[in-house]
């Protein structure tokens, strides 16, 4: 361990959505701020593997439905008047519509579609209806087979009616991990990655925060460790939560622009299936559900891909197995104390644990507001910069530029017209602005540029990629990795093999 | 934007269009452009650093480079526009092509004739299904290839091999030179899945284990692959999991197949064969639309590349043919079906009045093989599903199918049906 210490006000432990937008938020002010994250990158954990859905409108009552276990009548268990957790979550998806202009990111609002299969689904869906009207949630209309076959042709005939909810929206979740986190940076604060929090010390007026990557001397902590929240409050005697979850299995299938809208079935208890269409010709189908064994369970397995794909021919019979392009697996995550809320709390003076319970992308900023604010009730003193850049920068999507746009950028600068991944039509130069603005590892390359995202899954590109990222860097292609950590890509220089062997016979 | 009017356009110059270009320079055609991703010609052949090419085309055994640098040679002495650095990023119905590359920017061609030549992709892991983490050290034989023989780096030092497809083979025995220890080679089916020759030349030779009728049932490792579960399989391919052991390595290879690389054709609208991939097309090689025309591996995956450079040198002719309004067409074509023991069989249809090339690929492996087309015969000591076999109806055998506008082609066993008799 190393004996360098860092001198920080605030540390926010967890470079997951949630600690990248705190941290974003701290940078508004006059105060020196850090983030710690343990992985290659922002955004590796839990963020990486979720699905992307900025819940709107309709969506509280799905999830509402879902979750019903019974306990009172099933109308007046809708009706109820949204909570905090539901309220941050439509203020977080707020927010990501004006920050995608000032980040740089990317959000589509595909819409979504709610199928009915029999009359049974039909009186859920008027219901629904009903309950979205009385909660004021607009953007809801009731639609008939023709409604349904003109939003989605490709869906299966079966389906005789929906209900279509204009209000939700998807994003790459990683990328925008990053893009905050990078934000934060360019303003000032500090992310150290590959750092991993081993133990707390609470001293007079401070805590001592020891990493693998040197100690943190930190004024206040805010814990967003996401999954091992639970962990590092133990580190300060304040666990009386574990952060347990489902764990939930997805697949990604090429999207030969067969789905347009974010599709699921009439909401039943303990059920979900959706169909989300993203914003690279994509589809993601989400989720199996099945319990966390344990917090690196980051397998799939046959029976969950097997029963993924089975949900095809019932929904979307155009869509092959042959588009299948990954599979992977995610967390929804709650916290024990109040597994339905998110846990954001003061357990010590200059402690915050900031847990929180699936679904977390959506209000990420409107909890990184709230976790400064109860920052200030702790005693932070808050002063605007006048000298805050909310604008972060980041290589235009060249192929999505108008012609005479990627034109003047390929006379300034000629790397842009040399494209480097062919599925998602990637340029070189991309690839060399998302290692400037601070990306270090493949998979952060992948989630910022989308090099490797597409069906080839970066068989074509990856060689080229290694090397355009050593050039900028300026290190050897074996010593740059997946994601940090062991995950090294090359192992070293053809004819290398045994040489340490060969030294030792020669001595 | 800058636009490009050219008699003809070829996508891709690796071998098919390399010979692409060359046949149609031989046929007279002036106006022809070359249209390449990459940073030189040639495709993947530079990353093929084994011999064994050429043994049909030029009689000699070259390596993958050497016959390259041939067609490259050959093409430096002609017209022949190469753009490199060069991507297509759309292709349109009425044949007009987008691309990109740094000297021009975004650029247009309006082409009068086109020769798709995109090549093949190899699958993925997520193509084969196979569940369990994803770390670091998974990769395509293909990519494996390029790190280590054009890049200079290896992947890893202890590898397991899914597939026994000729890349995954070569590439056992290039890292077993490399001193790297391969553990086995794994492939579902009873029989390897490329060239017999591979499998004496590049495993047996070596001693490298090659475990038939299993398959890796999980992947293992957080941040880098650690091991690889195996399992033995049933006749429907289905793994044993009583059979599953565990074997270690850093580096997992697939070598699963590849999938002619068909995006920009879809794109246009061109029909493609469900099965194999690639456009339907008839003995010109022509598309279902006129005036484009597909060679190589867009259209099937050929097991040598000198099969590959004959598919292109028809191309190049044919195209020159339509470009000068000679290429002709009978009002009634000839629907060309595989029947007894074919997997694959290519043309799709016969349109025109000459005799007509058909190369097919069997679906069992057979010895004394007879194959048949009404009363054409043609025998063979053997047939495998792993080489393509290719024959040549002369227009007097066709003549009897014109009629019925159907031809079916079979793949007999000779003993049997003389046994019966």
């Amino acid at each position: 361990m190393s004996g360098k210490v860092n001198e920080t006000q605030v540390a926010v432990i967890g470079g997951g959505i949630t600690g990248a937008a705190i941290v974003r938020e701290l940078s508004k002010f006059k105060l020196n701020a850090c983030l710690i994250e343990k992985e290659g990158g922002c955004g590796f954990g839990v963020t990486k593997v979720c699905q992307g859905l900025l819940h709107g409108g309709i969506a509280h009552l799905t999830s509402r439905t879902v979750k019903y276990h019974g306990d009172i009548p099933f109308k007046d268990h809708l009706l109820r008047p949204f909570g905090l957790k539901e309220k941050l979550q439509n203020r977080g998806r707020d927010e990501f519509f004006s920050l995608a202009h000032v980040l740089n990111e990317e959000i589509i609002q595909p819409g979504r579609l709610v199928l009915a299969e029999n009359k049974e689904d039909m009186e859920m869906i008027d219901l629904i209806k009903g309950v979205a009207d009385a909660l004021e949630i607009r953007g809801i209309s009731v639609l008939d087979r023709k409604g349904v076959e003109a939003l989605e042709p490709d869906v299966h005939p079966k389906f005789i009616g929906g209900l279509f909810d204009a209000n939700e929206s998807v994003v790459l979740p990683m990328s925008w991990a990053i893009a905050f986190a990078e934000n934060a940076e360019q303003n000032g604060a500090r992310i150290y990655k590959e750092t991993e929090v081993k133990g707390i010390e609470e001293k007079k007026g401070y805590y001592l925060i020891k990493t693998n990557n040197g100690s943190f001397k930190a004024e206040y902590v805010v814990n967003a460790a996401g999954l091992y929240a639970d962990e590092i409050a133990k580190m300060v005697d304040t666990a009386d939560f574990e952060v347990s979850g489902w764990k939930a299995q997805l697949l990604v299938m090429e999207n030969r622009d067969q789905v347009h809208h974010v599709l699921c079935a009439t909401p039943r208890p303990q059920r979900g299936r959706l169909f989300i269409p993203t914003a690279h010709n994509s589809l993601i189908v989400a989720h199996t559900f099945e319990p966390m064994t344990y917090k690196e369970d980051k397998n799939t397995t046959r029976e969950g891909v097997e029963q993924l794909l089975s949900w095809l021919p019932e929904y979307l019979p155009s869509v092959s197995e042959k588009q299948l392009i990954s599979s992977f697996s995610g967390f929804l995550t709650f916290n024990t104390k109040d597994p339905n809320d998110h846990l954001l709390e003061a357990p010590k003076r200059g402690f915050i644990n900031a847990v929180v319970s699936a679904p977390g992308l959506g209000p990420a900023p409107a909890i990184a507001r709230e976790i400064v604010r109860m920052l200030a009730d702790q005693g932070l003193e808050l002063t605007t910069r006048s000298d805050f850049n909310p604008y972060r920068y980041k290589a235009p999507r060249f192929v999505d530029l108008p012609e005479w746009e990627k034109n003047a950028l390929i006379q300034a600068e000629p790397r842009y017209g040399h494209m480097v991944c062919r599925c998602q039509k990637v340029s070189e130069q991309e690839i060399r602005e998302a290692v400037r603005g601070g990306a270090r590892t493949l998979d952060e390359i992948k989630f910022k540029t989308l090099a490797g995202f597409g069906r080839c899954q970066g068989g074509f590109c990856t060689s080229r990629v290694l090397k355009i990222m050593a050039e900028e860097l300026n290190v050897s292609p074996p010593e740059i990795t997946k994601r940090g950590r062991g995950s090294y890509i090359l192992k070293g220089k053809t004819k290398s093999l045994g040489e340490e062997s060969l030294d030792r016979a020669a001595i | 934007m800058i636009t490009k009017e050219v008699d003809l356009a070829i996508i891709g110059a690796g071998p098919a269009g390399m010979a692409a270009a060359m046949s149609a320079v031989e046929a007279g055609l002036e106006n022809i452009m070359l249209l390449e991703r990459a940073e030189y010609p040639g495709g993947l052949l530079h990353q093929c650093i084994h011999n064994g090419f050429g043994l049909h085309y030029f009689g000699e055994d070259l390596t993958g480079p050497e016959y390259a640098e041939r067609f490259i040679n050959q093409l430096a002495s002609t017209d022949v526009q190469l753009c490199l650095n060069t991507m297509v990023t759309h292709f349109y119905p009425d044949r007009s092509i987008v691309a990109i590359n740094p000297e021009w920017g975004e650029f247009k061609v309006l082409p009068r004739s086109v020769v798709l030549a995109m090549g093949c992709r190899e699958k993925t892991r997520f193509a084969t299904g196979i569940p369990g983490s994803r770390p670091a050290g998974i990769f395509t034989a293909g990519l494996a290839q390029k790190l280590v023989n054009v890049d200079g780096y290896l992947p890893g030092e202890a590898f397991v091999i899914l597939g026994s497809g000729d890349i995954g083979m070569i590439m056992a025995r290039r890292l077993t030179l490399e001193g790297a220890q391969v553990k086995a080679v794994v492939e579902i089916m009873p029989h390897v899945g490329g060239l017999i020759r591979n499998e004496v030349q590049c495993l047996h030779d070596f001693e490298i284990p090659l475990l038939l009728e299993h398959t890796v049932t999980e992947i293992y490792g957080n941040d880098r692959v650690e091991g690889v579960k195996i399992a033995r399989v049933d006749k429907e391919g289905n793994p044993d999991m009583k059979s599953e052991r565990i074997m270690s390595c850093d580096c997992l290879l697939l070598s699963v197949g590849l999938i002619p690389e068909n995006e920009l054709s879809v794109e246009a609208g061109i029909k493609l064969d469900p099965q194999i991939g690639g456009p339907i097309i008839d003995e010109f090689l022509q598309t279902s639309f006129d005036g484009v025309f597909a060679a190589g591996n867009v259209v099937q995956v050929w097991d040598l590349v000198d099969n590959v450079t004959l598919d292109g040198e028809k191309t190049g002719t044919s195209a020159a043919k339509y470009v000068a309004g000679d290429l002709k067409k009978q009002p009634k074509e000839i629907r060309v079906l595989p029947g007894e023991n074919i997997r694959t069989v290519t043309p799709h249809r016969i349109v025109g009045m000459d005799k007509a090339e058909i190369a097919l690929r069997v679906q069992e492996p057979m010895y004394k093989a007879e194959v048949r087309v009404g009363d054409y015969r043609k025998k063979y000591r053997v047939v495998s599903p792993t080489e393509v076999v290719k024959i040549s109806l002369e227009s007097s055998d066709l003549e009897a199918f014109r009629e019925a506008g159907e031809l079916t082609v079979s793949c007999y066993q000779r003993g049997k049906e003389e046994e019966d008799a």
